[in-house]
């Protein structure tokens, strides 16, 4: 069951506190990167929340992260809306879709489940790439940036955006914990573990796995608006199985079933990747070996092998006394 | 409490079930007894709403419940145990408890609040393992305990759900022989009598059917 450690809340601190401060002091450079990292750590919270509690991995996010940047800009460019109004559509429009695919693909588990979500996933990539709507290969442009200049702010200015970003992955990481607290993600928790148990005890499994999605969907769609306001253009490249893969080694290298570390994980990723592309076109390879090292060292990730270090040594003094007792 | 009619289920040309009528009343405790191969776990299984019958009616509580799926009928109060260990590994036998108790009160699917937190759900957890005694374990993970305190858990998730009727799920090596229950742990020390009176005389069920006790597992 999810619980807030200690250990994980200060994490948290030091991980909002640094990440504000990083906001403030640095260069242009330094913010874009901070906006990639709060996209991504957005959508690995969604994803995190279904894969690692729930166990119901998925290889569509990056598609509902898509759907979500296509909903947005959509909205706004055609349908004339603001930019709040927009988003909010656009998390609704991700989260219906999410649980359409939650309830359909409930009944799979597993690899099945994967491969179900993976040609959702596709669906909705050749939808997009095809359809003259959204501007196929040459992808949309002018998806516009919330306009907060009633209270002062500009979001135009890349700190202020940077800020902006940090923020939502505040708030999505709220929502993500709430559901895990609540009946619902106790309930999920519950389904990774024994799902005909708990069918037996009487809870409507579909129901529970497709609300789930939903909610992760919406994060996940949330992550899209987030990404089509950063680069304010969009292309059906956002909708594709790598971005879903991508997140799932982002989830995993930082602590699959932790929500901490998956936050870790995308700063690691985001930061690896812009470091060792500029040493080297190769940076998948490194990246790759870092996975496999973390993945054999059979820990739950960087956070997780912190974490399990954290428990052990709190751990010794037991096992000191029992011996003391013998 | 439990009443079947003529059930009848055939598995393409072998018939397993032939025309079973039983009927359990409330306050009673009844068992299903046969050799490997009687239909024991077919029973059951159309019982708890796993597989449909071919034909017949099962009545609980005095509603047809036959077309009804596993969780509609769990919600309805039939609650059941499984042969084999059916626990939520990896979490607590707190945890354990808790969700079956929240899941039976219908907070299973709330977003507002954490239902291991609500008084209900604790006090259930509560009872359930003072009846099962549990109580001295409730921290301990379910995957580090030993095999008779996960078979107590086993009994105690379906007693969480304060159910009408239990369907016991029991087997290997015969634990009603010659009228003992000593080979089975959670029967252990009057397990069986306390399991099924409750606790203070209420009874923890309104009936009961062990399934499935004979010589060899089926």
């Amino acid at each position: 069951m999810f619980t807030h450690s200690p250990l994980r809340l200060t994490t948290l601190a030091i991980l909002a506190a640094g990440s504000l401060a990083y906001a403030f002091v640095a260069g242009f450079y330094g913010m874009e990167i901070l906006a990639e990292i709060a996209i991504l750590a957005i959508l690995v919270i969604a994803l995190d929340l279904v894969a690692g509690f729930g166990g119901m991995v998925s290889l569509c996010h990056g598609a509902l992260l898509g759907v979500g940047a296509y909903a947005f800009t959509v909205a706004a460019n055609d349908a004339g809306l603001t930019a709040l109004p927009a988003m909010l559509l656009a998390v609704a429009l991700t989260s219906a879709l999410s649980f359409l695919i939650g309830a359909v693909c409930a009944r799979s588990t597993g690899i099945y489940f994967i491969m179900a979500t993976l040609a959702f996933g596709q669906m909705a990539y050749s939808f997009v790439f095809q359809s003259p709507l959204f501007g196929g290969d040459d992808g949309l442009s002018g998806a516009p940036r919330p306009d907060l200049s009633a209270v002062g702010i500009d979001l135009t200015d890349s700190r202020a955006f940077a800020v902006y970003a940090i923020l939502l992955v505040a708030f999505a990481y709220a929502v993500a914990a709430a559901t895990l607290r609540s009946g619902l993600g106790r309930s999920l928790v519950g389904l990774h573990h024994n799902e005909k148990r708990l069918r037996a005890l009487g809870l409507t499994v579909w129901r529970a796995k497709a609300t789930a999605f939903a909610i992760s969907g919406a994060l996940a769609g949330l992550a899209g608006c987030l990404a089509a306001q950063h680069t304010q253009f969009i292309s059906p490249g956002l909708l594709s199985w790598t971005v879903s893969g991508e997140a799932l080694v982002v989830v995993i290298l930082g602590g699959l079933g932790t929500l901490v570390g998956p936050l870790l994980g995308a700063i690691l990723f985001v930061v690896l990747k812009h470091e060792i592309s500029a040493i080297t076109p190769y940076w998948h390879a490194i990246v790759g070996v870092i996975l496999i090292a973390v993945v054999m060292s059979r820990a739950k990730g960087v956070f997780g092998f912190i974490e399990a270090r954290w428990e052990a040594r709190k751990a010794q003094p037991l096992v000191k006394e029992a011996k003391a007792d013998a | 409490m439990l009443e079947t009619r003529n059930l009848t289920k055939s598995f393409g040309p072998i018939q397993v079930t032939k025309g079973v009528s039983l009927k359990l009343e409330k306050g009673e405790r009844r068992v299903i007894l046969g050799p490997n191969g009687a239909g024991k776990t077919t029973l059951f299984n159309q019982l708890v709403g796993e597989i449909t019958p071919n034909s017949g009616t099962i009545h609980l509580d005095g509603a047809d419940v036959t077309g009804l799926r596993v969780a509609d009928r769990a919600r309805r109060g039939l609650s059941r145990s499984y042969q084999k260990n059916t626990l939520f590994d990896g979490l607590t036998i707190r945890e354990n408890l808790g969700l079956a108790a929240a899941v039976a009160l219908g907070k299973g699917q709330g977003l507002w609040s954490d239902p291991l937190q609500s008084p209900e759900v604790r006090e259930t957890v509560r009872e359930v393992a003072a009846q099962v005694d549990l109580a001295p374990y409730l921290d301990a993970r379910v995957d580090a305990v030993s095999y008779g305190i996960r078979r107590q858990l086993e009994v105690g998730i379906a007693l969480a759900t304060r159910p009408k009727v239990i369907l016991h799920r029991t087997g290997h090596g015969s634990g009603l022989r010659r009228g003992r229950h000593h080979h089975r742990p959670e029967l252990r020390r009057g397990g069986l009598r306390r399991v099924a009176r409750g606790r203070q005389g209420q009874p923890a069920s309104e009936g009961h059917l062990f399934g499935g006790v004979g010589r060899c597992s089926t």
